[in-house]
């Protein structure tokens, strides 16, 4: 498949998560890695990193959203996902602690979306602390004093996997209803 | 200014995404006001979402708003689907990025059906073409301009913006130009541009047979209706500023049919100094206003020596329709809050105005006295002339007249109604009465004193006609 075709499809694979996501009601997501590149890049401590999707819940104190959409339609190209899974995850804690370095820290929530599943056999293990900290000490910008047991329990309770159908938006909340919906909701807390 | 596109490339520099929202949304609503005015723009605080607009545009004569979706670029709007998502609602969705691109055939607005066919799929640079200086002088430039965001469909880019705003004046071409429009706008926008075309054909001389009234044939008038606050702030102007168009007043009676004298009270500023004697004379037995006054005429530089006609042309001065009359200019407004009396101003003898009130039906006086003030009210519009007399004369008291009610008989376009002439502020008062009504109890009632070689002249009627 040409290298434009596939990114057309990418394009259209991140759109289709973003308006799942945002037809919960609960999420924003102002960014797409494709227009706003600047907005979707995470600095952390190993340098920056680029997400599909960034945002921020529309509820509390509107934490940041990053999501990663994963579109592989085969088991066996899924195969290669855990490696960028285990990455992603490293990130976020990666990025976490650097964000402990400043004055206003924002513990972000990552929502790693997948068109495939992929690593079965630990699939109920992936947002688990256990799998964080075995991310994060395989990645050489983490330092191993840098492996805190609270952190990695705090950040891995903002991991969520999700696995997406497409089918699924038969089922979700058309655009129309979901502004009729948001009205009333008020979910947008005032003078955020 | 900085252009729309440049503004956007700038946002984009701000490293925190809320400054960039904040920029590109000013830009935006910057450039939709300088587009149309008569819009009003709300922000949503949503950005980029996929079902919540950014902007929401409302019209005061409209009942529907529309929304204006911003997306990053056509390639986002492409990803998106958002003709098949969001074109239920027919909005407006906005590529900020200059970059063009074709939309594929089948997420196109016009292959699209029902509602979403009247999606407009635009985008910054196209915003920003049809903001600039305009090319043409024609107010169908002015109207696709002002229609383009209320009522724009399909894929409507630079090039087919641009192409729009070189709208032709008049003639063939303007008739091309029609179906170019019907293209590119809905069918309430079209039809407003068309309307307007086809006034501005009127206006330079196409034969005016067709706004007579046929009995035999009632529907074969032009397009009527009413005109909307855009084509009435294009088109009037540029009616009255250019020199070929017609003075007809069958024309102008047409032309004044869509609209009212409080439309054209709100173009005041844009038709401030233009002669509009063609335009009030040919309707002020229909258009209502509430209120007249003499004011002293203000004095002019007559460097030039060059004397003053004695009746000028009806024009807009100050926010407000008036008429130069010998040494004073009689003022009308729809309401008092345009036009407020003169305290102060002297009431009249009962002897004075006896005599101009003759033939006029009375139904009502205040009279005050040294010692007393009187009021008289008449039961079921009766003339009650008689009654003051006999008040007036058998009382030692010397009266002044404060005010005096008139009634008038009802006219093809009005109900009988009542003019209140009030000597003691210099205004004539009323809640619907014409404008020549007005005009006619200032000149020949009110104004008795300083505007008596003027009685019975009707200023703003239209000349009879020679037949």
């Amino acid at each position: 498949m040409p290298a434009e075709e596939t990114q057309e499809l990418g394009r259209a694979a991140v759109a289709s998560v973003k308006r799942w996501l945002e037809a919960t009601t609960y999420i924003a997501l102002e960014w797409d890695v494709y227009n706003y590149v600047q907005y979707c890049s995470v600095e952390h401590l190993g340098g920056h990193k680029r997400l599909d999707l960034a945002g921020s819940y529309l509820t509390g104190t509107r934490d940041l959203v990053y999501v990663e959409s994963k579109r592989y339609t085969t088991a066996a190209s899924a195969r290669s996902l855990y490696g960028q899974f285990q990455d992603f995850l490293a990130v976020a804690y990666s990025h976490a602690l650097f964000q402990r370095t400043k004055p206003h820290p924002q513990i972000a929530h990552w929502y790693w979306v997948t068109y495939h599943p992929f690593e079965l056999t630990r699939w109920a293990q992936l947002e688990s602390p256990g799998e964080l900290t075995a991310a994060v000490t395989a990645a050489s910008y983490v330092p191993d004093d840098a492996v805190d047991t609270t952190l990695i329990h705090e950040v891995a309770s903002r991991i969520t996997v999700l696995v997406y159908n497409p089918k699924m938006e038969r089922f979700t909340m058309t655009p129309q209803e979901v502004q009729r919906v948001l009205g009333h909701l008020e979910r947008k807390a005032v003078g955020l | 200014m900085t252009g729309l596109v440049e503004r956007i490339r700038h946002a984009s520099e701000a490293t925190l995404p809320g400054d960039y929202v904040r920029d590109v949304k000013t830009a935006v609503i910057e450039e939709i006001r300088a587009i149309d005015a008569t819009a009003t723009v709300e922000d949503t605080t949503y950005f980029n979402h996929s079902a919540i607009p950014d902007l929401v545009l409302s019209w005061a004569d409209q009942r529907e708003s529309r929304q204006l979706f911003l997306r990053g670029s056509y390639a986002g709007v492409i990803a998106g689907r958002d003709v098949e998502y969001l074109g239920e609602s027919r909005p407006v969705v906005m590529a900020l990025s200059d970059e063009r691109a074709d939309l594929p055939t089948a997420l196109r607005p016009e292959q699209a059906s029902g509602r979403r066919a009247e999606t407009l799929v635009t985008d910054s640079s196209a915003l920003e073409s049809l903001s600039e200086e305009p090319v043409s002088e024609s107010p169908l430039a002015g109207l696709v301009r002002a229609n383009f965001l209320r009522g724009g469909k399909g894929h409507i880019d630079e090039e087919v913006a641009g192409g729009l705003v070189r709208a032709p004046e008049f003639g063939p071409e303007a008739t091309s130009f029609v179906d170019v429009v019907r293209n590119s706008f809905n069918e309430a926008a079209a039809t407003r541009i068309e309307r307007s075309a086809g006034i501005m054909d009127l206006a330079l001389g196409r034969d005016l047979s067709e706004l007579e009234f046929d009995p035999e044939n009632p529907t074969a008038a032009p397009i009527r209706g009413v005109l909307s606050k855009a084509e009435i702030a294009t088109l009037i102007p540029w009616l009255l500023r250019t020199p070929s168009v017609t003075q007809e007043p069958l024309f102008w009676r047409y032309v004044g049919s869509m609209m009212t004298f409080k439309d054209l009270e709100n173009i005041a500023t844009d038709v401030a100094d233009l002669d509009m004697s063609a335009l009030i004379r040919a309707n002020s037995a229909r258009w209502v206003a509430g209120r007249s006054y003499i004011g002293v005429r203000p004095t002019r530089d007559a460097a030039d020596g060059l004397a003053e006609p004695l009746v000028g042309e009806w024009s807009f001065r100050g926010g407000l329709l008036g008429l130069d009359v010998g040494a004073a200019r009689i003022q009308l407004a729809t309401d008092g809050r345009r036009l407020k009396g003169r305290p102060g101003s002297s009431s009249a003898r009962w002897e004075s105005v006896r005599e101009v009130l003759s033939g006029s039906n009375v139904v009502g006086a205040q009279l005050r006295g040294v010692t007393k003030a009187v009021t008289v009210t008449a039961n079921a519009g009766n003339d009650i002339r008689d009654d003051i007399e006999r008040f007036a004369a058998g009382d030692a008291d010397d009266y002044f007249v404060d005010e005096v009610k008139i009634q008038l008989p009802a006219t093809e376009e009005l109900a009988e109604r009542v003019v209140t002439v009030s000597f003691s502020k210099a205004f004539v008062t009323a809640e619907e009465a014409s404008l020549t009504d007005l005009v006619d109890a200032t000149t020949d009632v009110l104004g008795f004193r300083e505007l008596a070689e003027f009685r019975g002249a009707a200023l703003a009627r239209e000349a009879e006609s020679p037949q």
